[in-house]
């Protein structure tokens, strides 16, 4: 559990080349700078591969926080 | 690789792009923006590098980019009718390989022309300047009912002018990129046939080369897209996500293909290969084995060596300088080129012959006097790591490709690096193209677009309004929470807080949609406007966005005039806007200014308050209201 955390957290760092980054349940793309739509596509992508999951397209374009994309995380890997 | 290298490695490392990018990252919080760009430039010469760590690298590079002296970068400005963004990111990681710094601009989303028009008012900046034409599909597959002649004519019609406009800066030089289509269709490979998708996006393409101004740089998408793989090349799901149809290969592979363009028109091709003779001009070596014994026959051993020399004589065909460097004794060198009669290549194809035990570097300094070239045309082909290793070292201007330990890879590999592109080869060429020349004096005799006005008026633009309601709340929220760019305040309102500032009658919610004749875009701007709470002569506007697709076809003013209409018929005297900057809504900056409005003030939250007579508000516009 806490370890998907980490393994999430350390993706937010890499796209946004931020080294300081945490990222909680409720952080939303308003709360992180640069998390734009196209960066937002470049996160999913590499949460993919971290992960080793596919998400479809409505479910990138529907996600609200973090939280949400736990969630959804742990309902694929499950 | 855990502690930091002090030394750059003169042979790129295979696989370690993501340990350099982590380094370069060290460096950029420690301020050594030099050691960085170091480290970024080792990250991207990486062969193995995969498609996300390079366009993290590009995104990287354009935050260093503020570090390098303006005059020594290219600015390249990319036009794209489909979003370009992993172009944009993957470009500068390219370029850096050949240690060239780009300064990247993107033009929004499908507005190419009205960019690219604000772009030539602009002083053309001291460097190497570039447009980069993307174009897609989008309009040429929209409209079944006219024939693919009418549109594919239609569509290069837009060009010309496009490139019309792109020549009022003559220093800058143009990549157009060509059409492709993602997908088979319904049809299948029937698309192939005269009057399907795909013969009509390879029909488009020919005319496009045809008429490509002179020295333009075509990159063929169709076969680019090939040549890497369709179905990595392309991602339906990143093209309904986000606009932009290449995966993060494709972003790659097509910034790999405009850099060579770039290079072809900057710098143009490379003009000399200069090749060593063991293991890579022939199998063995001819010292120890003699001028028969080496591997020149015609079997596995023998052919990939044949292959590159009949590559080599193909260039030389074309016009490039073949030389030799090889650590031999000049008669055994030379002996293969006289007695075996596998040799594809003969002594008189090349213009310089180097054999002796002197260093490598040294032999090509030789060569360049000789030619009378500077070495940044040269590139040094040898199957020796410590070779390209010397070559690299004492001679960074040479280009130097990594060879593969397989001879029957060596021409795949070079061929990789496009080195040879051209803008014009021969001189057949430079006759087709004088031929080319007058058909498109002919076909100047067809309508063509003087201004911006006229292509505007071209596409029919058809506006209509509905007021903000039940049925269209949700795409209004959504627009409310995702636009950036055309938007003047950034009010981030929830559905209940817009149906709370529309249950006062006096105020205003008003949202537009658009039709052209290629399409229906649907609803894409959203106005909001209340009455001031100290002034009820005054109404405020709380909101006003617009989709990025309708930018630059004078939507704005037509909706601006729409939502003056109501306000008089509230009885509202003045309309105040407000332009509240953000990090992306530069664009609007000027709006309210070029509107008629009057600055009034800058109010607490740094937003700049205008304010107009609501009567004085009668703006051209291009859209025609529906019905």
């Amino acid at each position: 559990m806490d370890n998907q955390w980490t393994r999430l957290n350390q993706v937010f760092r890499d796209i946004f080349e931020d080294d300081e980054l945490q990222v909680h349940e409720s952080t939303t793309a308003a709360d992180v700078e640069d998390w734009d739509s196209m960066k937002h596509v470049s996160l999913m992508l590499a949460v993919e591969r971290e992960f080793q999951l596919r998400f479809t397209a409505s479910e990138i374009a529907g996600l609200a926080s973090v939280g949400e994309l736990m969630s959804l995380i742990q309902s694929k890997s499950s | 690789m855990s502690a930091e290298p002090s030394d750059l490695p003169l042979t790129p490392a295979f696989g370690n792009a993501g340990e350099w990018l982590k380094i370069c990252r060290t460096r950029l919080q420690a301020a050594r923006p030099d050691a960085a760009a170091d480290a970024l430039f080792e990250a991207s010469r990486d062969p193995m590098i995969t498609p996300d760590l390079l366009l993290r690298a590009g995104r990287m590079h354009s935050k260093l980019a503020g570090e390098f002296d303006r005059r020594d970068k290219y600015d390249v400005r990319l036009y794209g009718q489909c979003t370009v963004d992993g172009l944009a990111d993957a470009l500068p990681a390219v370029a850096w390989r050949d240690r060239i710094a780009t300064l990247i601009d993107v033009a929004p989303f499908d507005s190419v022309l009205p960019s690219l028009e604000a772009a030539v008012m602009q002083p053309e900046s001291p460097g190497v300047c570039i447009n980069v034409f993307f174009p897609w599909t989008t309009r040429l597959l929209a409209q079944p009912e006219l024939p693919f002649e009418r549109r594919i004519e239609e569509e290069v019609e837009f060009w010309q002018f496009v490139w019309d406009v792109s020549a009022r800066q003559p220093d800058t030089r143009i990549i157009q990129i060509g059409y492709d289509t993602e997908f088979d269709g319904a049809l299948g490979h029937f698309l192939g046939r005269r009057d399907g998708e795909r013969s009509a996006v390879a029909r488009l393409n020919e005319m496009l080369l045809t008429h490509l101004p002179e020295n333009a740089y075509f990159v063929d998408l169709t076969t680019v897209a090939a040549q890497a793989g369709h179905r990595q090349f392309y991602d339906p799901r990143r093209d309904h996500l986000a606009k932009q149809p290449f995966s993060d290969v494709g972003a790659v592979v097509i910034a790999e293909h405009v850099w060579a363009g770039i290079r072809a028109v900057v710098t143009g091709p490379k003009k000399v290969v200069v090749t060593d003779l063991d293991n890579t001009l022939w199998g063995g070596v001819v010292g120890e084995t003699g001028a028969s014994g080496i591997k020149l026959g015609d079997d596995a051993a023998g052919r990939p060596f044949l292959a590159y020399q009949r590559y080599l004589k193909q260039l030389a065909d074309r016009g490039c300088v073949l030389a030799v460097s090889s650590k031999n004794n000049p008669e055994d060198a030379r002996e293969p080129f006289d007695s075996n009669p596998m040799m594809r290549l003969k002594l008189e194809d090349f213009a310089a012959f180097e054999a002796g035990w002197d260093p490598k570097p040294l032999a090509l300094e030789r060569i360049a006097k000789k030619l009378s070239l500077s070495l940044e045309h040269f590139v040094f082909v040898d199957d020796h790591p410590a070779e390209r290793h010397a070559v690299r070292a004492a001679l960074p201007e040479v280009a130097v490709p990594e060879l593969p330990q397989d001879p029957s890879e060596y021409v795949r590999s070079i061929e990789q690096g496009l080195w040879f592109e051209a803008v014009r080869i021969t001189d057949e060429d430079s006759h087709r193209s004088r031929m080319y020349q007058q058909q498109n004096a002919r076909s100047e005799s067809r309508k063509r677009f003087s201004t911006t006005e006229e292509y505007l008026a071209s596409l029919h633009l058809v506006g209509s309004t509905a007021p903000i309601d039940d049925m269209n709340l949700a795409r209004v929220v959504q627009m409310i929470g995702k636009t950036n760019q055309f938007n003047l305040t950034t009010r981030r309102h929830s559905s209940s807080h817009v149906k709370r500032i529309l249950e006062d009658p006096q105020s205003i919610g008003l949202t537009v949609s658009i039709q052209d004749r290629y399409g229906d875009y649907g609803l894409v701007a959203v106005m909001l406007g209340c009455p001031d709470e100290q002034d009820a002569t005054v109404v405020e506007v709380d909101t006003w966005l617009m989709s990025c697709r309708v930018i630059g076809r004078t939507v704005e003013h037509f909706t601006i005039n729409l939502f003056a209409r109501q306000a008089a018929e509230r009885g509202f005297r003045a309309i105040r806007g407000i332009y509240s900057p953000t990090a992306k809504n530069g664009l609007v900056k000027d709006l309210y200014s070029v509107l008629g409005f009057q600055q009034q003030s800058v109010s607490d939250d740094n937003g700049i308050v205008f304010e107009t007579l609501t009567s004085s508000i009668a703006v051209d516009s291009a859209v025609a209201k529906a019905g």
